[in-house]
């Protein structure tokens, strides 16, 4: 296990290293220039070019790509991710203040998936090819089928708007993370309880729960126990895949709900190009890539052993 | 074969479901709108219950305050704004003018013009460089620091300590204050500033901003704000989350008249679409800022009979800016063209529910050096002008938008109907939207033709807005690429500043402005306004050339 | 196995929306982009069945008009991905050894990172429109085709045949066309057919955010973030092209779905439907 364990973990770093020099140069190649967006940013001054680059070599912008890259790998091992460009706020102090918006937002949202998708998926299963499977079918590919901004629009006409059950937006409490998880879950909850619908009956009709209640097995043990444990490895493996990637696409819900998170951060320090805020949020989320993906092969070991290494990336 | 029907009957369900989801979403809450208003208990009730809701959420150190504002006049009133109007300690000003916490030594008037506010009165000797200024008395910090001739020379060895950036005003000493030799203190309440060479119009770069006062004590070594802003005015703030909310409660000891609510919280909703569910589900009792609300959007609140809105000139001017560095723009006849093709009127009654005054000034109204001029629509002349350029030739020219705009201004819309209008002038634009930071890049590097955009005039005293835009080879006439250059302008833009008699100093500024008319280095075609939307739950809320009157907003009846 | 009348609906529909799509031109009864100022935001009439847009334009022409694009983008950028996802995935499944663990690698880098900020990136540094996206779009998605087809092949790789016709010395391009292709072609297409969906859903969203299509090109997802400040009074404007989109992607869903199915039956796995 640890043997296992510790060959992963080697072959995930040359990923994360390449994840950092994407990240890295992610920020620079897009044109704009963040030292003159920061001098602007009160819409009346207009720096003059020596300001610009007096900025820029106090930034260590001036600097040649390489050694700007050593550089902030250096700062980066050291825990620290500089300030952003655009309002000298430290990056490290804001995205510890929106990480926890996030987190809250996607753990909901994945709540809402693994509940709902595992759910329906197993009513589908349970009750296959009856008009309620049809329906619940149909649901999904429909959920999957609707643009999550539309949704979002038309959840807040209707739930705010009209009836008054909900807040907009803003972060007062379960009520207001309602509507954005629910949103953001959407298209999962269709992908995921299509998924585990035909894992689950993919198990069921295999040999050997045919051979496990030949054997006198009790019907109740096959289910929660041999179909439950191989089914759950291709949902293990979706789901974790699906928490890493919801930290980038909750942006748009997140300005809608005027939720103060990571995604919002993210998409106007792009706006901005404020690199440093961009190479760090990109190394942050290749970072939980890598974590998660070497959970999920310690839980695939875990419930299979027999598992090759490797299989699962 | 009998499942199949029924399967596909199912299947027509599903689709009867999907469109009646549709339709509910978008045209059910209108329906409902109506009802609300002949049915106002229900919509009074849910509103309690709304409130309630609030309450409950608050955390236990709040309790306090609602003891003291239990009383239903001094029920906290909650708004939303569009951006973090207070950014805390880092900015310049920590929080926006808008509310009320902080104040200047000199205030604007309607027109823009300076008037005295924590400087009771000021004069200069007769060469404008030596400016007394007598401060008024009695008045005295959040932190109950008086306010008197140390604070304000703290104030100033703060703007000493270098530039401070801000989202708002970037606060630098040397632009506000340029060749400021000394600050004297002449007696407790007296102060004087010496120059090094003529500053007439000092009084206006001090306005607002320029002269904003905090608590001697308020600042760390860097100059930075080293708690939550102590300012002398009506409100002190008293609680601040970043992109969430800002709270203002009333200053009991204020000098003059005090704000009329107990408490007023501020949410940071940034989009445009939200903020107006927020409002329209009666959770936010008005909204505030820059582009707090499209026209378009507010005027269809109006027509619900629950709100209502304010609006008063404001010192934004939207502009059509050219590449006059490149073909066909470089030349004037074709920017003439543009002028004359455009109809103001039309492009304000669609987009802007006619909120806004046509122009052709470069300069914007909220100045006492504004002139009126005559404003032409006329398609044959502009044809005409554009032929002469062009001949029997069409051109294919890059109109690109920036999006930051986008949430604020129906620019997209403005930009497909000049599109079709320029089409009859011979020119076929392509639109392109880009991000901030490309667009900023684009028009840097001459990569565009036409854009929409708008420039807030900083100050009432024009001369940095002329320089700005039409000095040879200087900012935004370089760095958005007008490529204007005019000796004569040159000239009247240098000899201006120092120019002591207000007499000539007007006419220089009246003859740049028919310049600028005639020549348009860019092409101004509205002043836009300050508008607010409110519930008419509350009232006094009332647009101010920046900001709103929030002291004077109160419950409605009470 | 006939199709069911049913299961043929997603077909009829997508086959409809795309020759809809082909056709505007002849069926549209105004041009999408003719402003109409006299006549804007009007509700549905004889002549405008849908009504018109805030300037003026028919709203039922735009409809018809606004996949063009979109569905274009999202068939190319998924064809696109496909090829270079294939190409690459048999490759890293069929030699493995070093060739895999730098494709893998690779790959994996590309998963690491968001696709906003990939796509909101190569929209910035090409200047928007069809081609950065289009670029965008195969930067951000070949990697799910490479990824399963690596897989298959892995599993493909040691099957008797395969063994037999390298013993027999087939050239390795020869298997890939003749029995690895096939073989794939199943999951390829249900693949493609979730894929073509969701990029039409991401361009959507790029498109919302302003950094898509431009206009004044018709197009659904543009048309509902334009309608975003009109649609409570005229909630047509929204309701047509939110119904367009959801529609197309729906049956293209659908289709992967029903593909899924059958590719269920061919494996015995299921019962018949």
């Amino acid at each position: 296990m640890i043997h296992y364990f510790l060959k992963r973990v080697i072959s995930l770093l040359p990923v994360w290293i390449g994840i950092t020099i994407f990240a890295f140069f992610l920020g620079l190649v897009s044109p704009g220039d963040p030292v003159y967006l920061s001098l602007t940013r009160d819409g009346i001054t207009e720096p003059s070019e020596a300001m610009v680059n007096a900025k820029r070599a106090e930034l260590g912008l001036d600097l040649p790509y390489h050694i700007q890259y050593v550089n902030w790998i250096n700062r980066v091992i050291r825990g620290d991710f500089g300030k952003s460009i655009y309002d000298n706020e430290e990056i490290k102090a804001e995205m510890l203040r929106r990480m926890p918006v996030t987190l809250k937002l996607a753990f909901s949202a994945f709540v809402i998936t693994v509940v709902a998708g595992l759910g329906i998926g197993a009513v589908m299963a349970a009750t296959r090819d009856t008009i309620l499977d049809r329906f619940l079918r149909q649901l999904c590919t429909l959920m999957v089928s609707i643009p999550g901004f539309c949704m979002a629009i038309i959840l807040i006409a209707i739930f705010s708007e009209c009836f008054h059950l909900l807040p907009t937006s803003g972060m007062e409490g379960v009520k207001s993370f309602i509507m954005p998880s629910l949103v953001l879950s959407m298209g999962t909850i269709g992908t995921s309880a299509r998924l585990s619908r035909s894992n689950f009956i993919g198990e069921i009709s295999k040999q050997y729960v045919l051979v496990a209640s030949a054997k006198g097995m009790s019907k109740s043990f096959i289910g929660t126990w041999h179909i439950f444990k191989n089914a759950m490895i291709p949902i293990i493996t979706f789901f974790g895949l699906y928490f890493a990637g919801i930290l980038g696409g909750s942006a748009v819900i997140e300005s809608i709900f005027a939720l103060p998170g990571m995604g919002s951060y993210v998409i106007d320090a792009i706006y901005n190009r404020d690199y440093f805020i961009i190479q760090a949020f990109v190394l942050l989320t290749g970072t939980i890539y890598v974590l998660s993906n070497l959970l999920i092969d310690m839980l695939y070991f875990l419930i299979n052993p027999r598992m090759k290494q490797g299989d699962s990336l | 074969m009998q499942g199949l029907t029924k399967m596909k009957k199912k299947q027509s369900y599903l689709w009867i479901i999907l469109a009646i989801v549709m339709v509910l979403g978008v045209a059910g809450c209108s329906n409902n709108d109506v009802n609300a208003t002949t049915d106002k208990p229900d919509e009074a009730a849910a509103q309690a219950a709304l409130n309630e809701n609030n309450e409950s959420d608050r955390t236990a150190d709040e309790e306090e305050d609602d003891e003291q504002v239990s009383d239903v006049a001094d029920a906290e009133i909650v708004l939303a704004g569009t951006r973090n109007i207070a950014p805390g300690e880092n900015d310049a000003y920590y929080c926006s003018s808008i509310l009320m916490v902080w104040e200047p030594l000199i205030a604007s008037d309607e027109s823009g013009a300076p008037i005295p506010k924590l400087a009771a009165s000021y004069s200069a000797n007769e060469d404008y460089t030596i400016w007394t200024f007598q401060l008024k008395e009695g008045v005295s910090f959040h932190d109950g620091e008086p306010f008197n001739a140390d604070a304000v020379i703290a104030n100033f060895d703060r703007m000493k300590l270098g530039e401070k950036s801000s989202n708002f005003y970037t606060m630098n000493i040397d632009t506000t204050y340029p060749g400021l030799e000394k600050v004297e203190k002449l007696s407790d309440y007296e102060i004087q500033l010496v120059f090094a060479s003529p500053l007439p119009t000092l009084d206006y770069a001090m306005t607002n901003f320029g002269s904003a006062m905090y608590s001697p004590k308020n600042f760390d070594a860097e100059g930075n704000f080293n708690g939550l802003p102590m300012g002398t005015g009506p409100f002190k703030l008293i609680e601040n989350v970043l992109d969430s909310y800002t709270v203002i409660a009333r200053n009991d000891d204020y000098y003059g008249d005090k704000a009329q609510i107990a408490q007023i919280r501020i949410k940071v909703i940034p989009d445009p679409d939200t903020r107006y569910s927020a409002l329209k589900s009666g959770e936010v009792m008005g909204v505030l800022d820059l582009g707090a609300i499209q026209p378009v959007m507010a005027m269809s609140l109006v027509e619900t009979g629950d709100f209502d809105i304010s609006y008063t000139p404001s010192t934004i001017t939207h502009y059509i800016i050219v590449n006059g560095n490149k073909f066909p723009f470089n030349d004037v006849r074709m920017r003439q063209a543009v002028s004359l093709l455009i109809d103001r009127e039309l492009i304000l009654d669609s987009f802007y529910a006619g909120l806004g005054y046509p122009t052709v000034n470069v300069l914007n109204q909220m100045t006492p050096f504004y002139e009126a001029f005559d404003i032409p629509h006329d398609v044959e002349k502009a044809k005409s002008l554009a032929k002469e350029v062009l001949g029997d030739e069409r051109v294919s020219v890059a109109l690109v938008l920036r999006s930051g705009e986008l949430n604020r201004y129906p620019n997209k819309e403005e930009a497909e109907l000049l599109q079709a209008q320029l089409k009859e002038i011979g020119v076929d634009a392509e639109i392109t939207i880009l991000d901030n930071a490309a667009w900023s890049a684009a028009v840097k590097e001459g990569e565009y033709d036409l854009s929409l955009k708008i420039k807030g005039l900083s100050s009432a005293e024009p001369v940095s807005l002329f320089s700005s835009m039409m000095k040879t080879d200087n900012s935004l006439n370089k760095s958005w690429s007008f490529g204007y250059s005019n000796t004569e302008v040159d000239k009247l833009i240098e000899d201006v500043s120092g120019e002591l008699d207000m007499a000539k100093r007007e006419a220089m500024y009246n003859r740049l402005q028919t310049i600028a008319v005639e020549e348009l280095p860019v092409i101004p075609y509205f002043n836009d306004v300050t508008l607010v939307a409110f519930n008419k739950k509350i009232e006094g809320y009332e647009a101010v050339n920046y900001g709103v009157t929030l002291d004077k907003v109160h419950w409605a009846g009470q | 196995m006939k199709m069911k009348r049913m299961e043929a609906m997603p077909f009829m529909i997508l086959g409809a929306i795309v020759l809809i799509t082909i056709l505007a031109p002849l069926l549209a009864p105004f041009d999408p982009e003719m402003i109409d100022m006299q006549n804007r935001l009007s509700a549905p009439t004889a002549a405008h069945i849908l009504g018109t847009d805030s300037l003026g334009r028919d709203t039922f022409s735009r409809v018809l008009y606004g996949g063009r694009q979109s569905i274009l983008l999202a068939f190319a950028a998924t064809l696109i991905s496909m090829g270079i996802g294939t190409a690459v995935g048999f490759v890293a499944g069929y030699y493995g050894g070093k060739a895999d663990l730098l494709i893998t690698g690779i790959s994996n880098v590309f998963l690491g990172i968001p696709g906003v900020s990939i796509m909101v990136a190569f929209a910035g540094v090409l200047g928007p429109g069809m081609n950065s996206l289009l670029i965008a779009v195969t930067v951000n998605s070949w990697v799910g085709f490479s990824r399963i087809v690596r897989g298959e092949v892995m599993q493909l790789k040691h099957a008797n045949f395969i063994e037999g016709m390298k013993s027999v010395g087939a050239s390795d391009g020869w298997i890939f066309i003749r029995h690895v292709l096939p073989n794939l072609s199943d999951s390829l297409i249900i693949l493609f057919a979730t894929k073509v969906g969701s990029v039409v859903l991401s361009v959507a969203s790029l498109s919302y955010l302003g950094l898509g299509l431009q206009p004044p090109a018709p197009d659904w997802a543009i048309m509902i973030s334009d309608a975003r400040p009109y649609f409570r009074e005229h909630p047509l404007l929204m309701a047509a092209p939110g119904a367009a989109i959801i529609t197309f992607v729906w049956s293209v869903h659908a289709i992967g779905d029903y593909m899924r199915d059958k590719l269920d039956v061919n494996k015995g796995a299921n019962d018949a439907l």
